[in-house]
């Protein structure tokens, strides 16, 4: 039985609360959110329905890319472009599932077919003119802030990324609680099992692909406004659709809000390092999170989220 | 304007590039094919390698072809630490884990590079590096002929031990069922750790040769991952012959799509090949087809 995550809520509701007054904190903040955001709509296909995306920078790309062609090209507002995003993205999920399921690419298989799209959207990106090439694309600032998106405050951004991730908890939470989260967990767990027992799998596969490319493009559309600024590097690069399944691990595949607890981890824990370690040491965050990573996949495969339950059984 | 000499320049250093990458791509088919684990740190042992192979030259003046026997049992000690530190408690874990973990040290590695070795390009100027040979209209480099010639030899060497030796008949045992195997008595530990000394220890003859031709940064091995996965799937998982096939394919057809489109769309062109031989034949492109 998934229960509401109420715990989580309150206290990303509390996070804004109290960053409110400091531009820094609000960064991290909105950056947190962000991430956290992605990485639990991934979590919905990878964790919830068994399919382990490793191109999801496609979509976040596909959301960032069209609201900032659609601003610097023909000058059009963030939120006309948002819908179309989040149908491109629609669109490029239900045709990537379409054909990955239909010809029965599962676990590793799909992962890398869809490691092979993101790439491919990466390196035409890359080369594409009209889309600034990898130089990428400078959003202009100016115009009416709720309009263009462009705020000189951080907190409307850390106001904007809340009511994303809260939605999407919410949605999560009800959907895995309905028929359609125990169709997807049937679907991870034995698919051959489910579908003999007349559970739609082609269709609650590509439901789930389609609803968390959808998530995810908006997170996208919301970085390009955030940023201001957007490359194939940051925003359809493999390492972004990397980034979404360390913080999943870290925080518990197992649980709608683990991989916001992943990145409630790491995105702080990473700031705070680039301040005490200084910018002379790059990798060094890295190190340690990937350090991390290798040992919590090893010994703990159900993510810092199940800790509180492991001990209550044991 | 596109003229034959072009295409056949294209043609040939697109079969000399491909020769280099089935010679990183074996490695990894031989170890997904024994152990069903998909390494994401491969490219990062290849990075390891060609870092040895330059300082050999850098600090010792070793000439990459005679580094290749200090390099090689470097890496195979390397693929025997990997298994008996991380893998082998990876095995019993989920895929999703397993992904996890050769991911997680496919980021370790490449930052502890960027710590130890800064971010420079670094490369070993050889004096032969400007010779070549010409093959009709078309040259091609020294280094790059003896890494070509160098991925042919090992991959027949290969093939040998697993079709001759008692060795290679239990990997491939092992590969083609697990239960079945340990059934007549063969010790999983032992072959997987052979598999992976061997998968791992083949990157020790490609990386000073490569490290002659190609700048060595820490980055340079999440290049190579990539490739070497669209070859090996595109070859069948496990298969030598196939991921020949698949390199040589892979490296025409960048080359050849780089003397028409612009570089980016080159780069895009393994992963379109890849995405068209898992739809098409996902068991490999020559993979005998099992009767059922």
């Amino acid at each position: 039985m998934i229960r509401f995550p109420l715990i989580p809520v309150l206290l990303v509701v509390a996070g804004f609360a109290a960053a409110t007054q400091d531009r820094y904190l609000m960064d991290v903040f909105v950056l947190t959110c962000l991430y956290g955001t992605m990485a639990v709509a991934w979590n919905l296909a990878a964790g919830f329905t068994g399919l382990l995306s490793l191109g999801h920078s496609l979509f976040i790309g596909i959301g960032a890319y069209t609201v900032a062609y659609g601003v610097t090209a023909h000058g059009l507002s963030p939120w006309v472009m948002l819908p179309l995003a989040v149908l491109i993205a629609v669109v490029c999920a239900l045709a990537i599932g379409v054909l990955c399921f239909r010809y029965g690419l599962k676990g590793y298989y799909f992962g890398i077919a869809t490691l092979a799209f993101s790439e491919i959207a990466f390196f035409l990106v890359s080369a594409a003119v009209w889309l600034g090439r990898s130089d990428g694309m400078m959003l202009p600032a100016g115009g009416d802030p709720w309009i263009s998106l462009q705020f000189r405050a951080k907190w409307p951004y850390g106001l904007m990324i809340l009511v994303v991730l809260l939605a999407t908890l919410i949605a999560g939470w009800a959907l895995l609680r309905a028929k359609t989260g125990y169709y997807w967990r049937s679907i991870r767990d034995n698919e051959e099992a489910a579908e003999a027992l007349g559970v739609p799998i082609f269709g609650f596969k590509l439901f789930s692909f389609a609803l968390s490319a959808g998530i995810v493009a908006v997170c996208g559309a919301f970085y390009a406004c955030y940023v201001a600024f957007v490359d194939p590097r940051s925003v359809l690069g493999v390492e972004l659709s990397i980034q979404l399944l360390v913080f999943s691990i870290i925080g518990g595949m197992g649980l709608l809000w683990g991989p916001l607890l992943g990145a409630a981890i790491l995105i702080p824990a990473s700031e705070l390092l680039r301040i005490w370690i200084g910018a002379s040491f790059y990798g060094v965050n890295i190190v340690l999170y990937a350090s991390l990573l290798i040992g919590l996949a090893l010994f703990l495969p159900q993510g810092l989220g199940a800790l509180r339950w492991r001990r209550r059984v044991s | 304007m596109v003229t034959f000499d072009i295409f056949a320049q294209a043609v040939v250093s697109g079969l000399a590039n491909g020769a280099i990458y089935a010679l990183v791509a074996v490695g990894l088919t031989l170890v997904f094919g024994v152990m069903r684990i998909i390494n994401f740190a491969h490219g990062e042992f290849l990075m390891i390698a060609m870092y040895a192979g330059y300082f050999a030259w850098a600090l010792a003046g070793i000439d990459p072809v005679l580094a290749i026997f200090i390099v090689t049992p470097l890496l195979m000690l390397i693929g025997v630490l990997l298994y008996d530190g991380i893998i082998r408690r990876a095995l019993a874990a989920p895929e999703i884990n397993q992904m996890a973990v050769t991911l997680g040290l496919s980021l370790l590695l490449q930052n502890l590079a960027l710590m130890t070795f800064k971010g420079d390009n670094l490369l070993i100027p050889l004096a032969r590096a400007t010779e070549s040979i010409a093959i009709g209209p078309a040259l091609l480099q020294l280094p790059q002929a003896i890494a070509a010639l160098a991925s042919l030899l090992l991959i027949a060497a290969l093939w040998l031990v697993l079709r001759l030796t008692d060795f290679g008949i239990m990997m491939r045992a092992v590969a083609q069922s697990r239960d079945g195997a340990v059934l007549c008595g063969i010790g999983l530990g032992a072959v997987y750790r052979w598999a992976l000394c061997i998968g791992i220890g083949t990157l020790g003859i490609t990386g000073p040769l490569l490290a002659s031709t190609l700048y060595v940064n820490p980055h340079v091995g999440a290049l190579f991952t990539l490739k070497a996965f669209v070859i090996v799937i595109a070859g069948g998982l496990g298969n030598f012959g196939g991921a020949l096939l698949g390199a040589l394919l892979v490296g025409l057809a960048e080359s050849i799509a780089g003397a028409w489109f612009s570089a980016s769309i080159a780069a895009a062109v393994p992963f379109a090949l890849l995405i068209v031989a898992m739809l098409w034949r996902p068991e490999g492109l020559i993979a005998r087809r099992v009767a059922r």
